[in-house]
């Protein structure tokens, strides 16, 4: 899957463009604030038909205006066209096709972003590490993607049942469908934890998951008065812990900035790797400021790494080092 | 999209509330409305303004009817003591276009979603019990939809009528786990309704 062409109108920093890329590396470079993010989170909106960074849809729009509008044409056969439309109300078309739901898109397009925040999977707190594997599982399997859904919506539910005072009845069935899904849920995390760290060896890399026993209907009767005056689910999917282990050693607990950075990118690439062989299609790695703060030599090591793949974006805010890749100059 | 006469703005608007409606179709429509004969203008107006006055629910089960009971409910050659348990009136529609479902219905308006201010009680849940209660019943058929608040809500009634004997059961997953009745077709709907899977009592 390549992206050939994104076209924009009032979307964040850029009012009207237009781009071209290429297969492999592409690079944009340009001073701070002309919209080099701009250019990969346009990217990411029509491979998820949502922000990528968590916000709000309205918060895309150009300052000043009321709508935007985002368009990506790929190479392939299968999907060639997303838009996707905001004035207010929000449409996503697939080859001119309302999308009802991101499963559709999800099963089309696979991604892997690794932003200036993405060393906190590495060292942050486990709901970094929680949210890549169920962001893997959602990329590669359709019935995880549905367990990974409901299981959010069956979480939030049961806190608010929870917080409001419902009648037990209601808690109960809930309690019944949470531990369900958190069951299904586990082992998701499980068996995905598995394969990454069999892209992980070489790099003495892996992910130690491990849940606590499983949870039963006894330990929720056991716990109801604590949840109900805290008004939350106090066991479960949503608390388990995971770290990496390198060499050894624990990386959330010991790892120096630079053994951090390093772990997350071999993370990112072991997760595109594991994609592209579960599900045949090679992921988009979408990179933002992926050099800064590297040396020339580590940099060069990312730039070939990048190459690698059918189609990488990288964002640059100094001069990118010589090699083969697409560059696109933006602020000129 | 701002137009310089004030009615036409307002139409344009209205239209682009529905679903399906884009500001291109929206313009559209309102222009065709605007070449028509004025008298078929407001018939149009007046079909959409009488609708919610005009548009009843069954006091039984909840379905669309023109005032008192539905005409599932009057008919007689029905077999009342079965009663199929659906989301919305338009899945009695789906059903009924599929034709071989000879009980009755009862509509809940919708599913549990505390997040969007739907508990239980918001729902005719209440009155399926009270029509239970009162007898005659012999099966509750759970045909919410296949999605997860379709099961959750499902699972919500079965608990409900614990200790109430009648039978109950689940419609099968013929329609692919996910999908919602009204998009199902009616040969899958039929097969849905008859692989129906009876639940144990607890
Ligand atoms: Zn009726």
């Amino acid at each position: 899957m390549i992206v050939k062409t994104l076209r924009a109108s009032n979307f964040r920093l850029l009012e009207e463009f237009s781009f071209e890329f290429r297969g492999g590396l592409n690079v944009i470079e340009g001073p701070n604030a002309t919209g080099k993010t701009t250019i990969l989170e346009a990217i990411g909106y029509c491979l998820r038909g949502k922000s990528m960074l968590g916000s709000q849809d309205i918060d895309a729009v150009s300052f000043g205006k009321d709508s935007f509008y985002l368009r990506t044409d790929f190479d392939q056969t299968t999907k060639s066209r997303v838009e996707v439309s905001f004035n207010g109300r929000k449409s996503v078309l697939l080859d001119g096709k309302p999308v009802r739901t991101s499963r559709a898109l999800l099963e089309a397009f696979k991604v892997v972003t690794i932003t200036p925040n993405s060393s906190l999977v590495a060292v942050g707190p486990p709901s970094h590490r929680r949210e890549l594997l169920d962001d893997t599982a959602s990329q590669i399997s359709p019935v995880w993607s549905a367990v990974i859904s409901d299981f959010r919506v069956a979480l939030s539910e049961r806190n608010l049942a929870l917080k409001n005072d419902k009648p037990q009845k209601l808690v109960d069935v809930m309690t019944l469908d949470f531990i369900a899904l958190s069951k299904k849920l586990r082992e998701a995390r499980l068996e995905v934890a598995r394969m990454i760290n069999s892209f992980m060896e070489k790099a003495n890399t892996r992910m130690d998951f491990s849940p606590l026993h499983p949870i039963e209907i006894d330990d929720f009767a056991r716990l109801l008065p604590a949840e109900r005056a805290r008004g939350m689910t106090l066991i479960g999917p949503h608390r388990d812990d995971c770290f990496f282990v390198l060499d050894g050693k624990r990386v959330d607990k010991f790892a120096s900035t630079g053994e951090a950075r390093s772990v997350m990118l071999t993370v990112k690439i072991a997760q595109a790797d594991l994609i592209s062989k579960v599900s045949g299609i090679e992921p988009l790695l979408l990179a933002d400021d992926l050099l800064a703060e590297l040396d020339r030599e580590r940099q060069e090591e990312a730039l070939k790494l990048l190459s690698k793949y059918c189609q990488s974006f990288l964002t640059c805010a100094c001069k990118t080092p010589e090699g083969s890749y697409n560059l696109i100059r933006t602020g000129q | 999209m701002n137009y310089p006469v004030k009615a036409f703005q307002e139409l344009v608007d209205n239209l682009h509330k529905l679903p399906g409606i884009g500001p291109k179709t929206a313009e559209r429509l309102s222009l065709f409305i605007l070449g028509m004969d004025p008298e078929e203008a407001r018939k149009i107006s007046d079909a959409i303004g009488k609708l919610h006055e005009r548009v009843k629910r069954c006091p039984v089960c909840f379905n669309l009817s023109d005032g008192g009971e539905c005409p599932v409910c009057l008919d007689e050659k029905r077999d009342h003591s079965v009663v199929l348990v659906v989301e919305e009136a338009k899945d009695v529609l789906a059903i009924e276009r599929a034709g071989s479902f000879s009980g009755v219905y009862h509509v809940i308006g919708g599913t549990i979603r505390l997040a969007s201010g739907i508990g239980p009680e918001k729902l005719n849940i209440d009155g399926l019990i009270a029509r239970v209660r009162n007898g005659g019943i012999k099966e509750i058929i759970l045909a919410t939809n296949l999605t997860h608040e379709g099961n959750l809500t499902a699972m919500y009634i079965k608990k409900e009528l614990d200790g109430i004997d009648v039978e109950i059961s689940r419609i099968a997953s013929g329609i692919p786990i996910g999908t919602e009745l009204e998009f199902a077709d009616g040969v899958t709907l039929t097969e849905s309704i008859k692989g129906r899977v009876h639940l144990t009592k607890e």
